[in-house]
């Protein structure tokens, strides 16, 4: 029996419903046993843990610390959807006037740093294993669980949501319709469910970064343009999920 | 058409006709159960980065083609269990099949896929040693992005088929057997010798439509030969693949590209092991534990152009990798023009020169 | 009819684990008494659930009664060859597929001099060159090894290493990147190593393996030192996932690694050694 926690920081929680429906198959179920679930108790109280799935963006110093924490007693911690990747869609507000303060937070009383920018997880602990998506798939969870328990891990694959568009057969919005869609620079894992309905990708899963840059994004976000989108609508739906990718390869917005 | 249908039919002992049938959007290359599944009253508009379907009789493809059924996106080679035993060798007999409709430049790469993966692969070998008849349609007037005839596999075909047929206009069909097949079936249709008004009015169609394909690559041997020499230009390749980003889409829709990933997908009791398609173009290509063996972009971008024009003639006894299709530049999101880069190769070498 | 499927495993028992180095381990396997490969050559190894990895086979294959042992030396870097060295143990069973590739030309070397030259997990395949050369050593003139890892401790076959010195007309050059208080060898590079090869150049072949910066230095130094391109032979690695030619995945220019190689002679990669990632 593997012992496992499940950890939620800034974030929706949506992620840890689709581990949830994976904790339900039997295999699954026999092989690991839960120690913590975030959403039954207040504060990450657990001995230790082999495996941890850490839901959210890091966007006070409180969480960081926590964090660093749990790093200690957990063997594996896997950075759970696309917030605790890449900032997520609270990142956004980089974007905006959020201005930083430090202040007591009601409920605790003590005093804690509020980020500007959330951070993904791999700048405040070492991540092990990264699933993104917005939420998560539950079948990405099964499959990782499985193969954890078996000793290894899924293979990596990096490719775009037009990799699993295409592997459908579905005929490509951007292409046939014009309709400005992020699948191009997406990662996959979500099986194109957007263009699958007809609507373009809004890129959940966060930008495919490998081997883009700063020129690449952008030449692919004149096309959206040539589409007719406008340039801050281009700009906010491109760093919608992943501001802190995003802002790696172009900048921050100010 | 739908005699011609029959005829096979009655021939080849009821086998399933393989072609581009009508869905409520685009055409995909799937089981043809009727004739009136054929896209035979609409034409296709294809642009870099733009497709459509307006009113017509000219459709010429689609993403999809006959690699959506030899090599599908995804293939179970093997069920296996914890223990290791096989479950399911994954590997059925193919059905007895005749591609209908299908173009020109579809049969070259199937010619192509052939000397790469007949008698090796095995789900490819069982569905191509399936196919009994194959009918093909020429184009009289290729498409936006098409390019055929600079790379030698249309827009008509000389052999290796069974039955070829023109369509001089909406209702008039041209057929050329090019088999014993072809010749009997044409015979029991009772058609008659064309005229030679239509014969020449074919020729003609051909040499316009020749004429009307925009993109060319006027000196093949001397592209490759500039292909040759800039292998080693770093900076030529980061200056033509600037605005790829690396999605695959030109893979995906190529009828040649064959590259397959293998994953394992586990259940609770057993584990299918499945060949999914990958793209050359993408991260993972060349990825291995502790490295990459083409990590920047214009390495892939490199090797996927070479492949097609330098490296598929020395895998195929000859062949090039790429028959002009123009599937590439249609379905690139960018529209990035494959052939446009190939005239820009011939640029530099001319400056250097 | 129904093609050959080459994708079938032959289940394989583990009937033997040594360990190697910090994260490597040899295993011994053993399969049924038909099979039969050559230096050089690799199995796909499968680990139930996770995927496959091509592993070189690192001994002769033995035949013994009605079955046939090879060995296998694997590193622990991935998905799979982690499960490999953290759940796979004497008793257990795998699933094989091969040999697959083209191996050492020894046909070549036959009659002449032979350098081994090989850096850290890189002897693997290279063993079973040294094991055939000690079994028909009058077929072969003069032997060099040249061997080096990154520490004494990450040398492999540290059981029987020095025995190699041992086989007649051979000469055996140790290295270590790092110094350390036991070690009596070279400390510094495997390629300074090339320097002290004294077979005849002009009639010799060169068969190298390693990580890929070490291969290049040490042709680039083997062609300084006068040996032709036709006579250094190295064996190389890329993704590779059917083994067979039919998934694209290791080419090299138009060279499918997995059949055409992995062993290649720097004549028949011309520029595709040189260029990065083509
Ligand atoms: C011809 C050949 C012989 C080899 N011989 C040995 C050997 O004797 N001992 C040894 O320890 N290693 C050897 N390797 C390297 C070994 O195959 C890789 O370390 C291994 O595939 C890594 O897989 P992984 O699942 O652990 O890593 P991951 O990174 O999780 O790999 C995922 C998948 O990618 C592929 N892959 C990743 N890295 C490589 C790689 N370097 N080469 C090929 N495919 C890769 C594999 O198919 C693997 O299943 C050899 C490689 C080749 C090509
Ligand atoms: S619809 Fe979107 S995801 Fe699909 S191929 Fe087109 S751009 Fe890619
Ligand atoms: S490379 Fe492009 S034009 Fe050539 S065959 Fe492939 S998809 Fe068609
Ligand atoms: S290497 Fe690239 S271009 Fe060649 S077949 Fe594979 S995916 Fe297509
Ligand atoms: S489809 Fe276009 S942008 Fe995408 S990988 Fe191919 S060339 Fe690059
Ligand atoms: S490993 Fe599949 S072609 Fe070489």
């Amino acid at each position: 029996m593997l012992k496992l926690a499940i950890v939620k920081i800034t974030s929706c929680s949506g992620c840890i419903n689709e581990i949830l429906s994976a904790l339900l198959e039997d295999d699954i179920r026999a092989n690991y046993t839960l120690v913590y679930f975030t959403e039954l108790v207040d504060s990450i109280e657990f001995r230790e843990a082999d495996l941890a799935f850490v839901e959210g963006s890091v966007t006070t110093r409180h969480q960081e610390e926590a964090l660093k924490d749990l790093r200690k007693r957990v063997g594996f911690i896997v950075a759970t959807g696309t917030c605790a990747l890449m900032g997520g869609v609270q990142s956004l507000r980089a974007m905006g006037d959020f201005k930083p303060e430090s202040r007591g937070l009601p409920l605790k009383q003590e005093s804690s740093e509020i980020y500007r920018e959330p951070k993904p997880l791999d700048q405040v602990v070492k991540v092990d294993y990264a699933l993104p998506g917005c939420p998560i798939n539950a079948d990405a969870v099964k499959t990782f669980l499985r193969k954890y328990y078996l000793g290894g891990l899924p293979i990596a694959i990096y490719e775009t949501v037009c990799s699993e568009c295409k592997r459908r057969g579905l005929p490509c919005v951007l292409v046939t319709k014009g309709i400005p869609c992020l699948g191009p620079i997406t990662l996959s894992g979500c099986g194109a469910i957007c263009p699958s309905f007809g609507r373009g990708c809004y890129g959940c899963y966060g930008l495919q970064f490998h081997g883009l840059n700063g020129g690449k994004v952008l030449s692919f976000a004149e096309r959206l343009r040539e589409l007719g989108l406008p340039d801050l609508d281009y700009r906010a739906l491109i760093s919608a999920y992943s501001y802190a990718k995003y802002r790696d390869l172009l900048g921050g917005s100010h | 058409m739908k005699k011609l249908m029959l005829e096979f039919k009655k021939l080849l002992g009821d086998p399933v006709f393989l072609g581009y049938k009508r869905g409520s959007t685009i055409p995909v290359f799937d089981e043809i159960r009727s004739i009136s599944e054929l896209p035979l009253e609409i034409s296709d508009v294809q642009k870099p980065g733009k497709y459509e379907i307006v009113e017509g009789f000219r459709f010429r493809h689609s993403h999809s083609s006959p690699k959506w059924y030899l090599l599908p996106p995804e293939q179970v080679i093997l069920t296996i269990s914890p223990s290791y035993d096989a479950i399911d060798s994954g590997v059925s007999e193919g059905r007895r099949a005749v591609l209908f409709g299908v173009k020109p430049c579809d049969l070259k790469a199937i010619a192509v896929l052939d000397k790469i993966l007949l008698d090796k692969h095995p789900v490819y070998t069982a569905k191509r040693r399936g196919i009994v008849g194959v009918v093909v349609e020429e184009c009289m007037e290729p498409g936006g992005t098409c390019f055929c005839a600079s790379v030698n596999s249309g827009p008509i075909v000389e052999s290796g088929f069974d039955v070829a047929y023109a369509r001089l206009d909406k209702e008039t069909l041209l057929l050329k057997p090019g088999s014993d097949i072809g010749r009997q079936v044409l015979k029991s249709m009772g058609l008659e010798r064309a005229s030679s008004e239509y014969t020449e009015l074919y020729k003609q169609m051909v040499g316009r439509a020749i004429d009307s394909m925009k993109r060319k690559l006027p000196d093949l041997e001397r592209a490759q030969r500039a292909l040759r020499g800039l292998a080693s230009s770093q900076e030529f390749w980061e200056e033509i693949s600037k605005k790829c980003i690396g999605c695959g889409n030109c893979n995906y829709v190529c009828p040649t590209c064959f590259c397959t990933e293998f994953i394992d997908r586990v259940g609770e009791n057993h584990a299918e092991r499945v060949a999914t398609w990958i793209g050359c173009l993408t991260y993972t290509y060349g990825l291995v534990a502790g490295g990459h063996f083409r990590k920047q972009l214009y390495m892939r971008y490199r090797h996927y152009t070479l492949h097609k024009f330098l490296y598929y003639p020395l895998q195929t006894g000859g062949l090039l990798g790429c028959v002009g299709c123009g599937r590439c530049i249609t379905w690139c999101p960018i529209g990035l023009d494959l052939i446009e880069n190939l005239s820009r190769v011939l640029k530099v070498k001319n400056v250097e020169a | 009819m129904k093609p050959e499927n080459p994708f079938l495993l032959e289940r394989s028992l583990v009937v033997g684990v040594v360990d190697e180095a910090p994260g490597v381990k040899t295993y011994t396997l053993r399969l049924s008494s038909s099979y039969s490969a050559e230096p050089g050559q690799f199995n796909m190894i499968y680990i139930y659930g996770l995927g496959e990895v091509p592993l070189s086979i690192s001994s002769p294959p033995l035949k013994r009664g009605s079955f046939t042992y090879v060995e296998h030396t694997a590193r622990a870097v991935g998905a799979v060859t982690g499960a490999i060295l953290s759940r796979v143990s004497t008793g257990s069973l795998v699933g094989l597929r091969g040999p697959y590739g083209r191996g050492w030309p020894l046909r070549e070397a036959e009659g002449r001099d032979l350098v081994v030259l090989a850096g850290g997990i890189g002897l693997a395949p290279l063993r079973p060159v040294i094991k055939c050369v000690e079994s028909s050593r009058d077929a072969f003139g003069r032997l060099n090894i040249l061997y080096g890892a990154r520490s004494p401790e990450y040398l492999l076959y540290k059981y029987e290493l020095e025995e190699y010195a041992r086989i007649p007309n051979t000469k055996l050059l140790l290295s270590s990147d790092t110094a350390s208080p036991s070690w009596s060898y070279h400390v510094g590079f495997v390629t300074d190593l090339i320097e002290y090869i004294d077979v005849d150049v002009g009639d010799s072949v060169v068969f190298v393996c390693g990580p890929e910066a070490m291969m290049r230095t040490s042709v680039k130094k083997l062609l300084n030192r006068g040996f032709r391109s036709d006579q250094i032979y190295v064996s190389l690695e890329r993704r590779m996932r059917c083994g067979v030619g039919v998934c694209g995945t290791c080419q090299l220019g138009h060279y499918f690694v997995c059949r055409d190689g992995p062993v290649f002679s720097i004549s028949e990669l011309g520029e595709y050694f040189w260029i990065e990632g083509i």
